[in-house]
């Protein structure tokens, strides 16, 4: 899993006030989440390959630096994807994206909220949205 | 019903929702040689209440009861092809899309001040759900207000958001946000904007950084965009700069905006017309 290195323009862009699309959505339903955390890339990454193992989720890199992961059984509506991207703004400060690519999304925010949001609490700063 | 406040033009032309998205969803005319923009027709309003004329009136009395003085013009017959030429600087919108938004931007214009107006603090709330300050969303809602009077409008709400489409060209979005870095409004994005930017997020976030690290992250990308060394970045280096930057764009696109009738169904469900309706 590697890191995509920040540029001061694109951190700025993680501003919450420029994310538009609490008009559109409730945070209840969206199906991408972010979270900040000071952990170094590495013990984020081990922390994120614990919680697939422990969720039975199966992990595929892609190229760009993003990585995938897939439930192992049918769901609701297919099988349940996202992706996960690391954001490195300094080397003890990561912003972390989760988006999910395919599947139910209630399904999907199930997983979220009871399995992985708990099993990633040591490694979070904050998750955005969150007040 | 009254022809007079829809009579905008001697001939009577029809109504015509045009969907200038890239899907191509172009519906037919009835006059195919009348090039211009279409008007409001009197008759076809009066006769067809089926279909588009309905949409159409509803549309302007609603404006009009709601206090929204959207076609200023209208009564003083200048703004011919006025709501065509609306949808045509929407960019993105389809007819469905638009009054979709204006469902959005009536509640969200009379959620602490009734007047049908968006303030700042009703701004903010529809992004925070408090009212807490931030500098940047004080900067998109200054870029909102395209008139500067402090309230932002349905036209230019409508139009600003278009920009975050995802079909919206690259242009017009580096535009916007070379425009939102541009603290002070200079013509150019300084050094030290950038910095206070950088700062303001890192506040946001509860982050702390040492000031060197944040020195570091500013210098760096502040001395790639600088190209011409000048100690500020221009719209040319700025453009320059997004392009090969592409990551720095991200905010300026709303996936929410492609599936906007999907994101409030029951404004399909209660919409008076359907697309397909609105062809003669």
């Amino acid at each position: 899993m590697s890191v995509t290195n920040l540029n001061a323009f694109e951190i700025i862009s993680f501003s919450k006030g420029f994310d538009l699309s609490g008009m559109f959505i409730v945070k209840e339903w969206r199906n991408e989440a972010r979270f900040t955390s000071d952990k170094s890339a590495s013990t984020i990454i081990s922390k994120l390959e614990d919680v697939a193992k422990a969720l039975n989720l199966r992990v595929r890199k892609k190229d760009n630096g993003v990585v995938k992961m897939q439930g192992r059984k049918e769901g609701r509506n297919g099988v349940l994807q996202f992706d996960i991207e690391i954001f490195e703004v300094t080397t003890s400060y990561h912003i972390i994206e989760m988006k999910q690519t395919s599947g139910d999304s209630l399904e999907y925010r199930q997983l979220l909220e009871e399995g992985i949001r708990p099993a990633l609490k040591d490694i979070v700063l904050a998750w955005h949205g969150d007040e | 019903m009254s022809c007079h406040f829809l009579q905008i033009q001697k001939q009577a032309l029809l109504l015509e929702a045009k969907d200038i998205t890239s899907g191509g969803r172009r519906r037919r005319r009835r006059n195919p040689e009348e090039e211009e923009l279409p008007a409001l027709s009197c008759n076809r309003a009066q006769e067809s209440i089926s279909s588009g004329g309905r949409f159409a009136l509803g549309f302007i009395f609603g404006f009009k009861l709601l206090g929204v003085d959207f076609y200023d013009g209208l009564s003083t017959n200048k703004a011919s092809g006025s709501f065509n030429a609306f949808l045509e600087s929407t960019g993105s919108f389809t007819v469905n899309e638009v009054e979709a938004l204006y469902d959005l931007f009536r509640k969200l214009s009379n959620s602490i001040i009734k007047d049908g107006l968006i303030h700042k603090e009703e701004f903010h709330l529809a992004l925070f759900r408090n009212k807490k300050t931030n500098l940047f969303v004080d900067r998109v809602f200054d870029l909102f207000d395209q008139k500067g009077n402090g309230v932002i409008e349905f036209d230019e709400f409508v139009r600003s958001l278009s920009v975050f489409h995802p079909d919206a060209p690259e242009e017009q979005k580096a535009g916007f946000a070379f425009k939102l870095y541009d603290l002070r409004q200079t013509g150019f994005i300084e050094r030290r904007e950038l910095k206070e930017m950088v700062l303001a997020l890192l506040d946001e976030s509860d982050l702390n950084i040492t000031s060197d690290a944040v020195e570091m992250i500013v210098d760096r990308t502040f001395d790639q965009a600088d190209t011409k060394g000048d100690e500020r970045i221009d719209q040319e280096e700025w453009n320059e700069f997004v392009k090969n930057n592409p990551y720095v764009l991200r905010n300026m696109t709303l996936p929410y905006l492609k599936d906007l009738t999907m994101v409030f169904p029951s404004f399909v469900i209660h919409s008076e017309v359907s697309e397909a309706d609105m062809v003669a």
